[in-house]
């Protein structure tokens, strides 16, 4: 394998560059704005012993440090609108879209999204965390944003949120219910679910049958539920390529003139068990034609 | 087009964010750099220029021909750079300080011969011919000790060019003695033999030259002596003829002789028949004196007798006389003609006879002969040489000893010729900035990473969600301009360390000026 070999080529030039620049997403016209509402037509009859996610209280509500997250440079839902947030608003459509199933056939698990790097310090969380927030903007959609960064779980303290069951104890203890080990915030539509407890054997929990089940019914508790798992570096830590095998959407990030291109091959291979990984370039300084969404909406930085 | 500049862009981006490693690699390349600059020694060069005339006057007269000159220019500059004379350089100077052994002595020699040039200048009046100006020209490491060497140089090149000129003189004339001794000898034998065999040969004919020129001079005395020879004879005979027609003996007839006193009497009665004419009486002075003489005459002239009658006789003939002595002349003629013509004849007639009994002789004789001639001019042409040569040399000798002129003396460097350091310093600092850069483009090259979404997926071939542009927070934001600031700095430092070194390489030469 050298650079000039495609990683991994899916279909023509053309469709390659159509599924890259989403051109169907232009005839699709209204329909895809609501994706999660057609999921629910779809899938009613598959799951019957759903019932509906009960809004919380809001004496259930954890708070969001949102003063901390917005100083870290994330994207509140109840902020204008920025550049960041534009950006991740194309991000994330695509990924509704897929997660949806449109433009081709429903990916199975495509509402469980793993957002992945090759090393740390990419950007994982900062995207999941961001995806996670600009998708909760959606109305129709339940967000839950799964840390599986098992070993350095950072999801919790960046909200600021105390610490307590999560991931982990949920899928090592069958007792536990995963549904009750989630943490609704403050932001509408967005549940968090901690890592929990360390674990030396979290690969090993990970790749049992017992996790697979516990992910899908979690998914199926409801159809405008989406999943984001923030994984761990795959060239550090192996659960990210058993993480890759159960997800539908894996999210590669790639933090510009940082990761090289060996390093994206390896963790590519790594995350050979999911079908369709995407690639989110982070920390891009480099503009070609000097422009951002700034400029159009005089947002300034 | 567009292309084009976009990779550029992108280029250069690669290389701003391997910034640190570009100003590492500058650093440590200029580091080594101005290290390498530091340590290499600094040469200095000292110059003299000295003019050494070759055209005098008077050698010009004595042959020094313009090509000799130029040959002597060429000599001058190689016996300045010979190994002999830089051995005695370093031998002489402070350099021997280094160097102990022959072998030392040699090797700093050959290194001295690398750094010495010698040039004659072009002469400004005469394109493309070398002028008597010398440039002379020694780098060594220290300013003394150039200057040191280039003095000696010139101070050996000197007498070095004087001993050679007085050397090549005398030689000559060694040379040019010992040749025409050899010849003087050689030529004395040919003499005697030539004697001996002209004694055996050729002694009967007279005259110079080779045994046929003087067979020619006999022949054509021959023909000389033989019409005198002719004309002798005749004339003899003429003369003879006359003395058988004249008697040896003629008859003399007498004759009267008058007497002195009857002629003064006559004359005297004359001169006083005159006076009476004259009508002068008897008392007249005169005719009394004139009378008183004819009586003092007429009584004389009765003393002395009235003459004599001399009576005939017979005498010698005169004529047959002379006739006899010029018959005498004319035989005693004729007896040295025939003598020396029959001389002549016998020689002739002995080198005729030698030719035909013994033809080897003669052919023997004439190259005797020719060879003597062309040593003889040899010979002659040698003494002459000699005495032009030694005069010569005398010239040269005499007339160089005042023209070796040091028009600049060997200066003082103050600063070194090289290296050139202010200039490496530049290059150095140039070359280590292109180095930086250059590592930079290179890490970029080898190690491709993703400056945007379009290379990312182009280069792996999957979708690309997204490009995310990095946020700067606060906090980053104070460390990046921290970082930049550091950046600045460490680039204005090697351009500082460069401005100091500058400095600190023009107050050494000040100091050393």
């Amino acid at each position: 394998m050298n650079q000039h070999s495609s990683i991994r080529s899916s279909g023509s030039l053309l469709e390659r560059a159509a599924e890259k620049f989403d051109f169907a997403a232009a005839l699709r016209g209204v329909e895809t704005e609501f994706p999660a509402a057609e999921a629910v037509s779809v899938q009613p009859s598959t799951r019957p012993a759903v019932e509906p996610v009960s809004l919380p209280a809001s004496s259930d509500l954890v708070a969001v440090d949102r003063v901390a997250l917005a100083e870290a440079g994330f994207i509140l839902p109840d902020q204008r609108p920025g550049p960041l947030a534009e950006e991740f608003r194309i991000v994330k459509r695509q990924l509704l879209l897929r997660a949806a199933g449109e433009g081709g056939q429903p990916i199975k698990n495509g509402r469980m999204i793993l957002v992945c790097s090759a090393n740390p310090d990419e950007g994982k969380t900062f995207c999941s965390v961001n995806l996670a927030l600009s998708m909760s903007r959606e109305t129709d959609l339940d967000i839950v944003l799964v840390d599986s960064d098992l070993n350095n779980p950072e999801i919790a303290k960046l909200m600021d949120i105390e610490d307590g069951p999560g991931l982990i104890d949920a899928l090592s203890n069958p007792a536990i219910d995963i549904e009750s080990c989630l943490t609704r915030t403050d932001i509408p539509n967005l549940s968090i679910l901690r890592a929990g407890r360390r674990t030396d054997d979290a690969t090993e929990l990970l790749a049992s049958q017992r996790t697979r089940t516990m992910i899908e019914d979690m998914l199926n508790r409801s159809p405008t539920r989406i999943a984001i798992f923030d994984s761990p570096p795959a060239l550090s830590a192996s659960p990210a390529s058993v993480l890759a095998m159960l997800a539908g959407q894996t999210v590669m990030v790639v933090k510009a003139d940082k990761t090289s291109e060996a390093e994206l091959r390896e963790a590519l291979g790594l995350l050979d068990g999911c079908d369709h990984i995407q690639l989110l370039l982070n920390g891009v300084t480099f503009t070609p034609n000097g422009k951002r969404f700034s400029s159009y909406y005089g947002y300034g930085e | 087009m567009n292309g084009i500049y976009e990779e550029i862009r992108i280029a250069l981006h690669a290389i701003w964010q391997r910034r640190w490693l570009a100003l590492a690699v500058a650093w440590g390349v200029a580091v080594l750099g101005w290290l390498v600059i530091a340590l290499i020694p600094s040469s200095y060069t000292s110059q003299a220029r000295i003019y050494v005339q070759q055209e005098t006057v008077l050698s010009n007269q004595v042959g020094v021909t313009d090509r000799e000159q130029r040959a002597t220019m060429e000599r001058i500059r190689q016996t300045l750079a010979s190994t002999s004379n830089l051995e005695q350089v370093v031998r002489q100077t402070d350099l021997a300080e280094q160097a102990s052994t022959d072998a030392q002595v040699r090797s700093l020699a050959s290194r001295l011969r690398e750094n010495i040039t010698v040039a004659a200048q072009q002469d400004p009046n005469n394109m493309g011919q070398p002028s008597n100006v010398f440039e002379i020209s020694a780098s060594w490491n220290g300013p003394g000790l150039a200057q040191q060497i280039n003095q000696k140089l010139i101070d050996v090149f000197v007498e070095e060019n004087l001993a050679g000129s007085r050397a090549e003189a005398t030689q000559s004339v060694e040379f040019l003695d010992r040749q025409i001794t050899e010849r003087e000898t050689r030529l004395q034998q040919m003499e005697e033999r030539r004697a001996n065999f002209e004694s055996q040969f050729s002694g009967s004919l007279p005259g110079v030259g080779t045994i046929s020129q003087r067979m020619d001079q006999a022949r054509s005395e021959m023909q000389n002596i033989e019409n005198d020879l002719a004309a002798a004879q005749s004339s003899m005979n003429i003369v003879q003829a006359q003395l058988g027609g004249t008697p040896a003996t003629t008859s003399v007839p007498g004759t009267f002789v008058p007497g002195g006193g009857n002629a003064r009497l006559n004359a005297l009665q004359s001169q006083l028949a005159d006076a009476q004419a004259r009508g002068w009486t008897d008392q007249h002075p005169d005719v009394v004196a004139l009378q008183s003489q004819i009586a003092r005459a007429r009584t004389q002239g009765g003393g002395g007798g009235g003459g004599r009658q001399v009576g005939g006789s017979t005498s010698a003939n005169p004529l047959y006389t002379s006739l006899r002595s010029m018959l005498a002349d004319r035989q005693a003629a004729v007896a040295a003609l025939t003598a020396r013509r029959n001389q002549l004849r016998a020689g002739l007639e002995q080198i005729e006879d030698q030719r035909r009994t013994n033809p080897g002789a003669l052919a023997e004789q004439q190259q005797l002969d020719r060879d003597y001639l062309a040593l003889q001019t040899q010979y002659n042409q040698l003494v002459a040489d000699r005495e032009r040569v030694r005069l010569r040399g005398e010239v040269v000798t005499e007339t160089d000893s005042n023209t070796f002129r040091v028009i600049n003396p060997p200066s003082m460097p103050s600063a070194p010729a090289a290296p050139n350091r202010p200039l490496l310093l530049i290059l150095v600092l140039i070359a280590a900035i292109a180095a930086g850069i250059s590592a930079a483009f290179a890490q970029s090259q080898l190690k491709t990473t993703y400056p945007t979404a379009r290379r990312l997926g182009s280069g792996t071939g999957l979708p690309v969600l997204g490009a995310i542009s990095e946020i700067v927070n606060p906090v980053n934001r104070d460390i990046r301009r921290q970082n930049f600031r550091r950046f600045a700095g460490g680039a204005a430092a090697l351009f500082g360390v460069f401005a100091l070194l500058m400095v600190v390489e023009f107050v050494q030469r000040g100091l050393a000026a």
